[in-house]
């Protein structure tokens, strides 16, 4: 039983081609997020799920039914806009009520699910607000009660927290988490933002023209990308191009510029051209300078960022090619006591490694 | 610089409008109010305050009725205005940038044409003998020509003709600024198209629906020339009674009158259509 699904959904604009055959099932109350740079056909896919774009092929099932020829009054989708779209000329009650005016919903009923929609989401003391008298936030939480109301069998939000500082929208990605367990319906999420993704999705969908590029839950996006177009979105900094020169008993040896650094990291051919993908909080730090037989290589601190919570550092490496590292500002950070311009040694271990 | 100061700045900038109105509006209209208290006798004018010319406005019965018809006049185009004007805003509202000016310039074009040019010409299609009533004869689908002109329809088509910009540019405004996700939002909320234009569209245009009665409604109130040709003797309007006093009464006094009587209708409008609006910005 799927709630939602798409099969080799293609849409087109003239000779631009938005979503290419893209195939995606969701279902048992999951939370599942497209994830992609602006332009990727995120947003035009779940419009032609809500029903405002019709695919120029392929199918699209809600509930087991085909609704691709269904306009969206049709199709029981609760649709959650980027802007919220709440209607201006109506108080956040008639704003909730509309769906179930909509089906002719009998007033007495209608008032009193519409109390207990906005109780859900904690908005019930604002009933009778104008939604121009309300915050971003409390804007966010009417337009996810008005999209409830009507027992959707799915829930399509379109990037709903962009509007929001970050903050809040922290706070608001864990109260709709919540909120969607607690209710245990499926749910399509449209966001650029990776932190979003990663903190809120059971699956991932990258997109990448048009394209799923990879699907899968967040630790397998996030550590294992399957290709470097991934591991860039997924904001990782230290990726390569490389050569395998050695592969024996899971350890591989590749080289990067001309420095030899060991993998661990299946699937690697020898002699092969391959993407290695250095994770920036695996790095670790010598004391001193290498001497000639260690595996840690020479470098100099060519920048030092402070984050917070963590410190960044970019190294120059003697081969040529400068790598981040990062750790977890506490007080035993080396991160913390280096300088601009010091010269260090860095070891890379094989896990930190991993082959594309 | 403080803020008193900066406004008094701006202020300035409306000295040259503001002395314009002035000479140009609120003081022929004191005039107006001081002629209509003027008396008129065996020709001549005499000022003081004498309700002589009110008395015969609201007495004469003539004067009423042919203010009654003017306003039904204007309504009659006010609502043919809406009802054509209404769906040109929407097509306008969708179309291609290059659709959305081909329309904006077939709709502004009467307004570019002078107005005996424009009268001629439907006098040319919906006369006696024009181009409508020759061609259903030559047909046969007519024994005598169909009235089409010097009546009230043939003055309403007209003005409708002109003055439908008035109407289709405030509405276009108004539906510019409304949120497209709202009503893909009641869509999805189960709304039909229908219900979708009625609970959503229409109540956030209603600003700009307001905006264009009251344009439509004015203007419509203090048409002339267009009657003038287009009505013949059948159709009279209070702009058309009130020159006639003037031009061949020579009695200034009482078109004083009759003319705040026009000025009080169209503030009343005015009055109406902020009331509208300001509902239209509560829900």
């Amino acid at each position: 039983m799927s709630d939602v699904e798409i099969q080799s959904a293609v849409k087109k604009y003239g000779r631009f081609t938005a979503v290419d055959s893209l195939d995606l099932t969701v279902g048992g109350g999951e939370f599942v997020t497209l994830l992609g740079p602006s332009g990727c056909g995120k947003t035009t896919t779940l419009r032609m799920v809500g029903g405002f774009v019709r695919p120029t092929s392929g199918r699209i099932r809600i509930s087991d039914i085909d609704v691709t020829d269904k306009p969206p009054q049709k199709r029981k989708v609760g649709f959650v806009f980027q802007n919220y779209a709440l209607f201006p000329h109506m108080d956040v009650a008639r704003n909730v009520g509309f769906g179930l005016r909509m089906a002719n919903c009998e007033k007495s009923l209608r008032e009193q699910r519409v109390s207990e929609a906005l109780s859900m989401v904690r908005m019930d003391h604002l009933a009778d607000r104008m939604p121009s008298q309300l915050s971003g936030g409390q804007q966010q939480r009417v337009a996810l009660a008005r999209a409830l109301i009507v027992q959707p069998s799915v829930l399509l939000l379109d990037e709903p927290f962009g509007a929001l500082d970050k903050q809040l929208r922290d706070h608001m990605r864990v109260e709709l988490r919540d909120l969607q367990k607690s209710l245990g319906i499926s749910t399509l999420f449209v966001t650029h933002d990776q932190d979003e993704a990663l903190s809120m999705s059971d699956r991932i969908v990258v997109m990448s023209e048009g394209k799923a590029a990879q699907l899968g839950s967040p630790s397998e996006i996030y550590e294992s990308p399957n290709s470097r177009f991934v591991a860039e979105f997924m904001g990782h900094s230290n990726i390569f191009d490389c050569l395998v020169e050695d592969v024996s008993e899971g350890l591989t040896r590749i080289s990067i510029k001309g420095a030899s650094i060991f993998a661990r990291s299946p699937g690697a051919r020898k002699g092969s051209t391959m993407t290695a993908m250095i994770r920036p909080e695996n790095i670790e730090f010598a004391e001193s300078t290498p001497g000639p037989d260690s595996s840690a290589i020479a470098a100099s601190v060519a920048g030092k960022e402070y984050l917070g919570s963590i410190v960044q550092v970019s190294l120059e490496l003697e081969a040529g090619f400068s790598l981040v590292a990062r750790q977890t500002n506490s007080e035993s950070a080396t991160t913390r006591r280096l300088e601009t311009g010091q010269n260090v040694a860095v070891r890379i271990p094989p896990e930190a490694v991993r082959l594309l | 610089m403080t803020e008193a100061n900066e406004n008094f700045r701006a202020w300035w900038l409306l000295s040259p409008t503001l002395l314009l109105y002035s000479l140009t509006f609120l003081l022929p209209v004191c005039l107006l109010v001081v002629m209509s208290f003027a008396k008129f006798e065996n020709s001549v004018t005499s000022f003081g305050f004498y309700l002589d010319n009110y008395r015969k406005v609201f007495g004469d019965g003539i004067t009423i009725l042919i203010f009654w018809r003017t306003v039904k006049l204007s309504i009659y185009i006010t609502v043919a205005c809406v009802l054509l004007g209404f769906p040109v805003a929407m097509v306008m509202r969708r179309a291609s940038p290059r659709g959305r000016l081909w329309l904006l310039f077939f709709i502004v074009s009467p307004l570019l044409t002078s107005i005996i040019v424009r009268n001629v010409a439907w006098v040319l299609i919906l006369g006696r003998s024009g181009i409508i009533n020759d061609t259903l004869r030559e047909w046969g689908l007519i024994a005598a020509p169909l009235p089409l002109m010097y009546n009230t329809f043939g003055v309403v088509l007209a003005v409708v003709h002109v003055y439908l910009s008035f109407m289709v540019l405030p509405i276009y405004g108004a539906l510019q600024a409304i949120n497209p996700s709202t009503e893909e939002a009641a869509a999805s909320l189960g709304a039909s198209p229908l219900r979708v234009f009625w609970f959503v569209t229409l109540p956030q245009s209603l600003p700009g629906l307001a905006a264009g009665c009251t344009l439509v409604f004015i203007l419509s109130m203090g048409v002339y020339l267009t009657p003038v040709i287009m009505g013949g003797n059948f159709v009279l309007t209070l702009p058309m009674l009130i020159t006639d006093v003037v031009r061949n009464q020579y009695n200034w006094p009482a078109a004083s009158a009759m003319s705040l009587m026009l000025l009080a209708a169209i503030g009343a409008m005015v009055l109406a259509s902020t009331a509208v609006r300001r509902f239209g910005r509560q829900g």
